[in-house]
């Protein structure tokens, strides 16, 4: 298993750009020379120098800084997003799959409903009732984003309930918590990892698109989100406050992707040409 | 009192809304103690007979019965909770594949313990190790942390009788426990099978579609037939003299060392569809001593002169 994902280079490469992002973030503080929130007015809207390797923003606060701080933001939000959606997915997929019947039928028309409501918009509108907040945009983007995963664990556990090994641990009395979560549960870690990896991707990009909006993290705490955002009305003047966090996402997001894409190739024996 | 009390229960599978009778009407009992085999073609029901005891039947599978005792308990009325506790409690399973029965994520020793853990309410690795040893696996400390693609068939179907014993049952169901071993490693587990069954004080239910291997093995023998019992009766009493056509032809057909050089004489036709059973008798067609009398369903009479109950028209006949 080690040496399948080795030789895949698109994980492998994603793994080390994941890695780069992470410990950069994780290591913020150490990393920047300055406070992520420090404004100085008379070195506003600097280019990248020596001093400020990415520029300065509007108000003279250090890209740099507030971008490996934004990092942490953003991970923080899109691990913690992902696993309330990993853990509703899983549970409502092995509930629905395993159980069948009407259970099924209710959980199932619940994917539904929530699968009708294009997720951006259901965010917006939940945002908008409740207050911006980190809490609540890792929360929103959790709430929303367990339907697909739900399908999937369903659609195994369906196959996996009929396997002899289901079959004997009913008639040896085992307990339905038992045999969902010992028994089938390590059966699904391939799929449930790489749709957790591919959400984490998805939960930045929504985050940032939130904070974009104003609707997520709010200033004048950092986030990749509103630190574009905010350059947005400085395009002319400052490219650096624009390009720079976009970069941040784009490599973060595409890293996770690579990651989940190679670790799919690897993990599921039935992809492998 | 018996511990295994079954009147006329009937199992139908359903295919696009027709109902495909699998067991249709079986009686039988089953005293503390005793052991039972129960043989029969493939299709004949016997499987899908060993697992409605407990219950253990897919989704949208009609199980009905005049009554379903076991150890006393009615299993059609049992609560979910107490379905459990019969279920790998008071009665143990063997399935027939142990390729397939284990998981292959979790270790051997966690699925027995998990099993104890069950029914005993406690994890206790002495006792898994003492089972291990129990059916006769080497190296018990070994094993317990082994995966089951680490063992060969024959120590994997050793590891499913130790959960299926775990709990100390009163009844046993083997479900052909051999079928997917090597014949050499069958006697083993049989004979093992034997005399767990002696020193544990259980019941056995061996459901097989190897009439030989129920030779000095089970008390009584019961033949199935397109779901219903044909034959029962002393297991020496059934193979020394059938009352059954259909019982008497399964012999003839069993090879033996002192025929060697001759052609084994097989049933005439196949099995009948369970979809459409012929009127009376399921075994008329290919029966060569059919008449009239057949079309009407026969019942178990029984045999003169001895233990044997059969359903044959025949018996009443020469009687």
């Amino acid at each position: 298993m080690t040496r399948r994902f080795l030789k895949n280079r698109l994980a492998v490469a994603g793994a080390v750009l994941l890695a780069v992002v992470a410990l950069a973030s994780v290591a913020a503080p150490l990393l920047s020379r300055r406070n992520p929130d420090e404004q100085r007015l008379t070195e506003r809207l600097r280019p990248p120098s020596s001093a400020h390797w990415l520029g300065t923003d509007d108000l003279g606060r250090d890209v740099g800084s507030r971008l490996l701080h934004g990092g942490r933001v953003s991970l923080r939000v899109g691990l913690l997003a992902v696993l309330i959606s990993v853990g509703l997915g899983t549970l409502i997929g092995l509930a629905a799959g395993y159980f069948g019947g009407a259970v099924d039928g209710v959980l199932m028309r619940a994917v539904d409903i929530v699968l009708c409501f294009p997720t951006i918009f259901l965010i917006l509108m939940v945002i908008a009732f409740l207050e911006p907040s980190l809490t609540n945009v890792m929360a929103v983007i959790g709430f929303t984003s367990w339907p697909g995963l739900a399908r999937l664990v369903r659609a195994e556990t369906l196959s996996l309930r009929e396997r002899d090994f289901v079959w004997a641990a009913r008639g040896l009395g085992l307990s339905a918590p038992r045999i969902l979560f010992v028994h089938l549960l390590p059966h699904l870690a391939a799929p449930i990892l790489v749709s957790a990896t591919l959400g984490v991707g998805g939960a930045i990009l929504t985050e940032s698109a939130l904070s974009f909006l104003g609707l997520g993290v709010q200033p004048p705490a950092a986030s990749w989100g509103n630190v574009l955002a905010n350059g947005k009305d400085y395009l002319h003047v400052a490219w650096w406050l624009s390009l720079f966090p976009g970069v941040a996402i784009l490599v973060t997001v595409l890293s996770l992707n690579m990651l989940g894409e190679g670790l799919r190739d690897v993990l599921d024996p039935r992809e492998r040409t | 009192m018996s511990l295994l009390n079954v009147e006329n229960l009937r199992v139908a599978y359903h295919r696009g809304g027709v109902p495909i009778p699998a067991v249709r009407g079986v009686s039988l009992t089953l005293a503390p103690g005793e052991s039972l085999g129960l043989a029969g073609e493939s299709g004949s029901g016997k499987s899908t007979l060993a697992a409605a005891l407990l219950r253990l039947l897919p989704e949208g599978v009609a199980l009905a019965a005049d009554r379903l005792e076991v150890d006393g308990k009615d299993v059609l009325s049992l609560h979910p909770r107490d379905l459990r506790s019969l279920r790998g409690g008071t009665v143990g399973m063997v399935f027939q594949d142990p390729f397939s029965a284990l998981n292959p994520v979790l270790t051997v020793g966690d699925q027995i313990e998990e099993v104890l853990e069950t029914h005993a309410g406690a994890r206790d690795r002495g006792r898994v190790l003492e089972l291990l040893g129990r059916v006769r696996l080497p190296d018990p400390p070994g094993l317990y942390r082994a995966y089951p693609h680490q063992l060969s068939g024959g120590q994997r179907q050793r590891a499913c009788l130790a959960m299926a014993i775990a709990a100390r049952p009163k009844l046993l169901i083997a479900d052909e426990p051999t079928t997917a071993l090597d014949v050499t490693v069958q006697r083993d587990i049989l004979n093992l099978l034997d005399d767990l069954r002696r020193d544990l004080k259980m019941a056995l239910l061996l459901v097989t579609h190897n009439v030989g291997l129920l030779v000095e093995r089970t008390d009584r023998l019961a033949v199935m037939y397109a779901g219903e019992i044909v034959e029962v009766g002393p297991t020496r009493e059934v193979l020394t003299s059938p009352a059954h056509p259909y019982t008497q032809g399964l012999l003839r057909s069993l090879p033996r060392l002192s025929r060697v050089d001759r052609r084994l004489p097989a049933l005439p036709g196949q099995p009948p569809d369970p979809r459409r059973l012929p009127v009376g008798c399921a075994f008329r067609d290919r029966c060569s001593s059919a008449f009239a009398r057949c079309s009407e369903g026969p019942v178990l009479l029984p045999v003169p002169g001895g233990a044997t109950r059969a359903a044959c028209h025949l018996i009443g006949e020469s009687a």
